[in-house]
């Protein structure tokens, strides 16, 4: 009988009632929102550095990464690769040579980092064809690279430019080999675009002027992206000589921003609510003190202290909870909308791809996300009710039995 | 045996400032089934004794004994347990429970009781019946009339089966026709329910069907009238 009393109590001041559910549902439907939008950005962001940069395991020789010599490749690379690619488990395998060079061309020169790669196997682990803007992907003919599109405006490239790569040997000895641009890239991240330039490991080993693959890097893919803390022990269980790192070992600032997000929710859900319980005390402090007459009543005919806080802490839940229901709904299907369709920010496209997010951001909250939301505006309006529920408690019978 | 018993009871409101004294230094004896108006002028202390008597407000001085207990010494916990055992109340202005409808406002005093779903449905008709509402069970406090309303106070009053029934000024918004109905039922009910009704009124036709009148002044009983009846 109380929760059917707080319920009906709720709808006596229809307006009063509607306007604080309407700020429950807004806030919490705009915080959900924000959070989806802010949780997708970083997931796509973790997608694409997962698929297009880091995968999900990498392996290096011990110092590569710090030093970055030509000298520190992997030993037995061809068949650590050839190993990999029939393990179980794993969706794509790609070695790839790393040199830090020099690309001249009439326009100018710029420092780059010249990847070797063996075109269909980087294709298959990261897509590397997707992101050709203009050109073709390595097509048949001698000494063909890729450059970001970025690099290209700033030389004044052009597909079909004749370009010098130039780098140190192992004995600092300056190597140079004559390319042609074949393809236009764009990653989506414009700091790499600028200094990436893709070439065929072989035809980097020819101007090494050596028959052994310079494979400084193995980067692999798996089928399930929730068993890399399984392959990554079992691979440095298998290579102890190697650094065996996941994407969140290699890039340790996603790892935080995915982890922090869920705090961040909880956090930013909190200052929401926070903003909403002032409207609860507020309303309900109004239908307390409107009421009194009414509450001293109730005291009068024997409804005992606890009751009385139970009926106002239960008609607040409910006030909240009824506006929490309706955002939740509202921005469970505004966000299962947004995830399909995609949200376009294309106008400030550029700054985004610079942080490496695609310009279409898809919306993203966990299911299991909104109980925690619920239980959330739970204890705000129960926190809320505290004191309009203690001013109904010191209401004399008597005297407010009299109250007009 | 009384049943309630006022011993010196005094009330001053507002102490500090300009003090009022509403009851100066009342003592009276009720026994158990007498049907007593309590009467006199605005301001004589006439609500101030039926809150004393009814737990609703403490005295500043003075004992109220209910069946030989002091319950001035209760607690304010205690007191609702009190009122909600012992005591019904019929205030002036109705006072129901506006969100919900007659037959629940009746049933509600006893679902505070604990009392079993069927035997609280069986209560309420009864109830609601002998007041002659059995058509309007489902009816809201604003669907009704005044003299509806005050039955449903008075059916809500006995729903507890309370020993006292404390009714302020019950007549004062009713018409001459729903007085008359009204006070016809509270009879019946003070014989067939053996309760013990205190009615705080103005009205002479309350007066009249009293069998005990007590009459105040200036906190004070003057008149202590018992009638044959």
């Amino acid at each position: 009988m109380i929760r059917k009393i707080a319920w009906r109590n709720i709808w006596r001041n229809r307006t009063r009632s509607l306007v604080i559910i309407a700020s429950v549902v807004m806030g919490l439907w705009a915080g959900i929102f924000v959070i989806a939008l802010s949780r997708g950005m970083v997931d796509q962001r973790k997608e694409k550095m997962i698929n297009e940069q880091l995968s999900h395991i990498q392996l290096h020789t011990p110092g590569f990464k710090e030093k970055q010599k030509l000298a520190d490749f992997i030993p037995g690379a061809a068949q650590i690769l050839d190993s990999l690619r029939n393990m179980p488990g794993i969706k794509a395998v790609s070695g790839r040579s790393i040199i830090n060079g020099m690309l001249s061309a009439p326009g100018g020169g710029s420092g780059v980092q010249i990847i070797g790669i063996d075109p269909g196997a980087e294709n298959r682990l990261t897509g590397l064809e997707k992101k050709v803007v203009e050109g073709t992907y390595f097509p048949d003919g001698k000494n063909r690279i890729l450059i970001g599109r970025a690099l290209a405006d700033k030389l004044g490239l052009h597909i079909g430019s004749k370009v010098v790569l130039t780098f140190l040997d192992t004995s600092s000895n300056i190597l140079a080999g004559a390319f042609r641009i074949s393809g236009l890239i764009s990653t989506g991240d414009i700091r790499l675009d600028k200094v990436r330039v893709y070439a065929r490991s072989d035809e980097l080993q020819r101007v090494l002027g050596t028959s052994r693959p310079f494979i400084h890097e193995i980067a692999l893919l798996l089928e399930n992206d929730e068993e890399v803390p399984f392959y990554r022990a079992q691979l440095k269980e298998r290579y102890p000589r190697l650094m065996v790192e996941a994407w969140y070992d290699l890039s340790p600032e996603l790892r935080y921003l995915n982890e922090m997000m869920d705090v961040f929710l909880y956090i930013f859900m909190g200052i929401i609510m926070l903003a909403l319980a002032f409207g609860l005390v507020n309303t309900m402090l109004m239908a307390v003190l409107e009421r009194s007459r009414e509450l001293g009543m109730l005291m009068a005919i024997g409804m005992n202290k606890r009751r009385l806080f139970l009926m106002i802490v239960s008609e607040t839940v409910m006030l909240a909870l009824t506006g929490a229901v309706i955002g939740m709904v509202l921005a469970y299907f505004s966000i299962l909308i947004a995830s399909h369709r995609g949200i376009d920010l294309s106008m400030v496209e550029q700054g985004m791809e610079s942080f490496g997010i695609s310009a279409v951001l898809y919306p993203s909250a966990d299911i299991a996300y909104y109980p925690g939301i619920a239980l959330m505006v739970i204890v705000f309006s129960v926190i809320s009710a505290i004191y309009p529920a203690r001013k109904a408690l010191k209401l004399n019978p008597s005297e407010a039995i009299r109250k007009i | 045996m009384a049943v309630i018993r006022t011993v010196d009871l005094h009330k001053i409101y507002d102490e500090d400032t300009v003090p009022v004294h509403a009851l100066n230094g009342v003592s009276l004896a009720v026994e158990e089934g007498e049907f007593t108006a309590i009467v006199g002028p605005s301001g004589s202390g006439k609500t101030t004794l039926l809150n004393m008597i009814g737990g609703l407000d403490k005295p500043s001085r003075g004992s109220v004994f209910i069946d030989e207990q002091d319950i001035t010494s209760y607690s304010d916990n205690q007191l609702i347990d009190f009122r909600l055992k012992h005591i019904g109340f019929v205030f002036q202005a109705y006072n129901l429970i506006p969100v919900l409808t007659a037959y629940e406002n009746v049933e509600f005093i006893m679902l505070l009781q604990k009392r079993p779903k069927e035997e609280r449905r069986v209560r309420a008709m009864e109830l609601l019946r002998a007041v002659g509402l059995e058509e309007k069970t489902e009816k809201r406090p604003t669907e009704l009339s005044g003299g509806q309303q005050q039955r449903v106070a008075v059916a809500r009053a006995l729903a507890s089966k309370p020993r006292f029934v404390l009714a302020d000024e019950p007549t004062a918004n009713l018409d001459s026709k729903s007085t008359a109905g009204l006070l016809d039922l509270m009879q019946e009910l003070n014989q067939n329910e053996n309760a013990t009704f205190i009615f705080s009124t103005h009205d002479q036709r309350v007066i009249d069907r009293a069998r005990r009148v007590l009459t105040l002044e200036d906190g004070k009983i003057v008149s202590d009238e018992t009638r044959q009846g």
